[in-house]
């Protein structure tokens, strides 16, 4: 791992760590933490810009190489947009130092999941990112994001229990834990096998991934949803990366064999979830399901694994995805915050209210569906492309036809916004800095569209990272 | 230059954006559809007619590793369709001049970025760059018609974007089938058209990417069954919006036919043609009789377009040079002709406020010039001698005839039944006893744009050659492509 990648998780976490201390002790006011943890942010980016240069060390435990730096920067970048709405979202509440902390702590945890190389630091790096997403979960204090705590709380032991019950069984049988050494493996015991389902499961419980999906949808409805924002875009991203690299890594030999799994669960986790996308009423939930039919569609590319696309279509996957998601949770966030906009009746003309936050909020939700030119379309051809390029066209087909169909919710919301007449008359917060919270919305619109042009960055990372595991 | 037409629209929504009076919204509009047009006459002025490929080629490297270029260039059938969309947006903002009242910016900038995308999707080279554009269009279109449409404006744009982007999906599909396939033959991953169109494909695998285009296509132009969409969003959508999805929006359709089916796989193109044929016909003569039991006028006109490409479709798939030439003149002639329509019914309804064939009459004393004009394009949708509309609905049945007999037979039959609703319309509009009492003649605008319709539709009525000689060279190299 490089020295400076590292510094930048180590001051990311430090100064999450420190803010609710250095509030205790000051009692500094709510924007004083915001622009604290701005500067822990704008060094970490830096510093993870600046990481291709200098030592490295831990390098049995972590690497840090094109794929680690570009989605660490989006990822930090995406973190950073989400600390500021849930800043604003929650500035009277006086835990928001405490929010905020744990916030960087676990988008620490994120950085360092995307570069284990082993699995001891991937399960350490992993638990780092979801401790204190568990804190996280309960801060409404209310008796909803009690019942999404507690459900949280016991399907992420359950998922790292499974997970680390595979790698037990795998370190039995190899005494080893490093992907390195374990690629080299010719496997020959069944017991693999079964060590990869319970390490896939793990996985699954993560990424929301039919048929452990359940718990996803009411945890971010019931949480607050910059939390929830959190937890689909950046958790979910790392953790794809993080699959990524157990799939192509540590074990190609049996996830060759898997592949059919990986399009079976693939094709079922989107359907299941555009479907009931469809059913819903609240807009958090049919986020929260789309955010399920999208793990689907990046278990595509993982389906495609024999070809070297399907790299550049998790990567773009993740890299759109962590914008595009994060991004329309918290345009719901601060929705709720100024409008209490719940439901889909609710957002009737709220496009005519607010037009900027309301174009904002389209942008993600065309992305999300897969219109042209923003990121979310790109990615989608690539994941596309890998399924054909892999001799899977049913899947790709079925992945298009989840497309279309998902198209029907997500305009629908545009259609509540944009063409029918407001039912909410006045609005329930009017805070006089509104117009700021646009900024950091639009910069991940911004991203969106320039990701979805300048396709360079995460192809040339794709090629590189493909070429190191000889695809 | 086909890069600054590409890009002229976007920098004058953006500055609509940045202005701050409604008002000058409109004039930033005129302006830059207006040098956006003359730009493209340019364009076709320097074009030279005698050459095959494309010409004023832009690219520059988008993706180097997996060769996605940003490529663009015309030939005979793009140029055609660039003026037609540039003439078209030009009098679209006309048309809008009084018509929109309300959000004008949002209006404008939204037309603007429609353009752009109308324009790309006929320019582009390659397949990805036309796919962005073939997908960005929807949006506007879409938000045009829910916002400043008619009564049922949120049905007909939701039912637009939905049935246009399912369709296009398949498209999606069968490009990404495509590249893989050619990738693998060839180790070059691209989405270029010219390098793609070099494929030769086995029979069974033309087949099945023939009609996962096919889908993408025949809901944009649309194709009987896909044409349920058109008459609702027709209908609700306000005149500018209308003028483009008549004018523009559907030639989309017949140009990815010309310009993808036909090249890419020639054989099924040729092996379906006779569903083809049939469809079309259904189409010509169904929408037809449909359109003759109408009480809406611009419902009229609407079922008349599905008609109309109903030739179109069938002068495509007829394969000889008359029904290829014939059905790319008859999609310019039908963008200027039914946009020129919509464009009446639009002013008729800002002075009346109604398009109920019943409520009207003797409009023909009140407002003679405007009868005069609609006279005119009257004539030419029933396709009178004289008028650009003779030339290509006589061209599209020659070639049906050549393919075959009874199509073409069928097609003439058709002739009679869109003479007989356009007539029926003009006559329960324009003459009969008067039921309207005070009405405004057309006043300068109006004059000017529909004047200078009605002057092209005449002019090329008698010297198509003046806008064929851009086509031979083209349709004589695509029927060396196919084989033919």
């Amino acid at each position: 791992m490089n020295v400076n990648f590292l510094a930048a998780i180590m001051i990311l976490a430090l100064t999450g760590a420190f803010l609710p201390v250095i509030n205790r002790l000051f009692r500094i006011s709510g924007i004083m933490g915001a622009l604290i943890s701005s500067v822990g942010y704008v060094i970490s980016a830096f510093l993870v810009l600046i990481s291709d240069s200098g030592r490295s060390l831990l390098n049995s435990f972590f690497t840090t190489d094109d794929v680690t730096r570009l989605i660490g920067f989006l990822i930090l970048v995406a973190s950073w947009m989400t600390m500021l709405v849930v800043y604003w979202v929650t500035q009277r509440d006086k835990f928001v130092n405490e929010l905020i902390g744990s916030l960087m702590i676990a988008t620490a945890g994120a950085l360092l999941l995307i570069s284990a190389e082993n699995f001891v630091s991937l399960v350490i790096a992993m638990e780092l990112m979801t401790m204190p997403t568990y804190l996280m979960v309960l801060f409404a204090f209310d008796e909803r994001s009690f019942e999404a705590g507690v459900k949280y709380f016991f399907n992420g032991a359950l998922a790292v229990g499974t997970m680390l019950f595979g790698i037990s069984l795998l370190y039995g049988m190899t005494g080893e834990f490093s992907f390195a050494a374990l690629v080299q493996n010719l496997f020959k015991d069944p017991l693999v096998a079964l060590a990869g389902v319970f390490i896939l499961a793990g996985f699954g419980f993560k990424l929301t991934a039919f048929p452990f999906h359940f718990w996803g949808p009411d945890v971010y409805d019931g949480t607050c949803p910059g939390v929830a924002a959190l937890l689909t875009g950046i958790s979910k991203s790392a953790a794809f990366i993080a699959l990524m690299r157990v799939v192509y890594e540590a074990l190609p030999v049996i996830s060759g064999k898997f592949a059919f799994i990986f399009a079976l669960i693939a094709a079922v986790t989107m359907t299941v979830g555009n479907l009931l996308a469809l059913a819903q009423k609240r807009v958090s939930r049919i986020l929260a399901y789309s955010s399920v039919a999208h793990a689907g569609y990046t278990l595509i590319a993982f389906a495609a694994l024999s070809v070297p696309v399907s790299i550049t279509g998790i990567l773009y996957h993740s890299a759109a995805y962590v914008f595009m998601k994060t991004a329309a949770f918290l345009s719901f966030a601060v929705f709720l915050y100024v409008w209490g906009a719940r439901t889909m009746d609710d957002y009737k003309g709220l496009g005519k209210r607010e037009p900027l936050l309301g174009a904002l909020f389209l942008i993600f939700l065309f992305s999300l569906a897969g219109v042209p030119p923003m990121a979310g379309f790109i990615s989608k051809v690539f994941v596309f492309t890998a399924a054909v390029d892999a001799g899977m066209t049913w899947l790709a087909l079925l992945g298009l036809l989840n497309s279309a169909f998902s198209v029907a919710y997500y305009i629908w919301i545009a259609k509540q916004m944009y063409l029918e007449e407001p039912v909410i008359e006045s609005p329930i917060n009017n805070p006089f800095d509104k117009k700021f919270i646009v900024i950091p919305l639009a910069v991940m619109a911004v991203f969106l569209v320039v990701l979805g042009i300048w396709l360079g960055p995460v192809v040339d990372a794709s090629t590189v990272y493909a070429s190191k595991v000889g695809l | 230059m086909l890069s600054a037409i590409l890009l002229l629209p976007l920098l004058g929504a953006l500055l609509i954006a940045v202005c701050r009076s409604e008002e000058r919204a409109r004039l930033i509009a005129l302006l830059t559809t207006g040098a956006t047009l003359v730009i493209s006459l340019l364009v076709a002025l320097k074009f030279q007619t005698g050459k095959t490929g494309f010409q004023f080629i832009d690219y520059g490297d988008w993706l180097p590793s997996l060769s996605i270029r940003y490529h663009v260039g015309v030939d005979g059938l793009s140029l055609i369709m660039l003026i037609m969309t540039t003439l078209l947006t030009f009098i679209a903002v006309a048309s809008a001049w009084n018509y929109i009242e309300e959000r004008r910016k949002l209006f404008y900038a939204l037309l603007l970025l429609l353009e752009t995308a109308m324009v790309g999707v006929f320019i582009s080279l390659d397949m990805l760059l036309f796919y962005i554009f073939w997908e960005a269009m929807l949006i506007p279109m879409a938000l045009i018609i829910g916002i400043w449409g008619g009564e049922r404006r949120i049905y007909s744009a939701l039912k637009f974007f939905i049935y246009t982007f399912a369709g296009s999906i398949f498209l999606l599909i069968g490009m990404i089938v495509l590249v893989v396939i050619y990738g693998n033959l060839t180790g070059d991953y691209t989405f270029d058209i010219t390098k793609l169109s070099q494929l030769k494909l086995p029979l069974d695998l033309q087949k099945w990417l023939f009609w996962a285009f096919f889908i993408a296509f025949a809901v944009k132009v649309p194709v009987f069954p896909f044409h349920t969409w058109l008459p609702d969003a027709h209908v609700e959508a306000p005149t500018p919006g209308s003028v483009i999805l008549a004018g523009v929006l559907l030639k989309m359709g017949t140009y990815g036919f010309l310009r993808f089916s036909l090249p890419l796989f020639p054989d099924a193109y040729k092996a379906y043609a006779p569903v083809i044929f049939a469809l079309g016909v259904v189409a010509i003569i169904y929408t037809a009789l449909i359109a003759l039991v109408q009480e809406d006028v611009k419902k009229i006109v609407a079922y008349s377009s599905v008609s109309h490409m109903g030739f179109v479709m069938i002068g495509l798939f007829s394969l000889n040079p008359q029904g290829i030439e014939g059905a790319i003149f008859q999609m310019l002639n039908h963008g200027l002709v039914s946009a020129a329509l919509f464009f009446i019914v639009g002013a008729i309804y800002e002075r009346i406020h109604t398009r109920q064939v019943s409520k009207m009459g003797g409009l023909a004393e009140l407002a003679p010039k405007l009868a005069t004009l609609a006279m005119v394009f009257t004539m030419a949708s029933v396709g009178l001698p004289g008028t650009s509309s003779f030339v290509g609905e006589f061209l599209t049945i020659l070639g049906g005839f050549k393919a075959s007999g009874v199509t073409g037979t069928l097609m003439a039959l058709g002739v009679i039944f869109g003479a007989a609703y356009m007539l029926y319309m003009y006559r329960n509009v324009f003459f009969l006893n008067p039921k309207v009492f005070s009405f405004k003649d057309a006043d300068t605008r109006e004059l000017l744009s529909l004047g200078l319709l009605a002057v092209l539709v005449v002019w090329w009525g008698f010297n198509p050659e003046f806008v064929m000689k851009y086509l031979h060279s083209y349709v004589g190299e695509i029927l060396k492509v196919a084989g033919v």
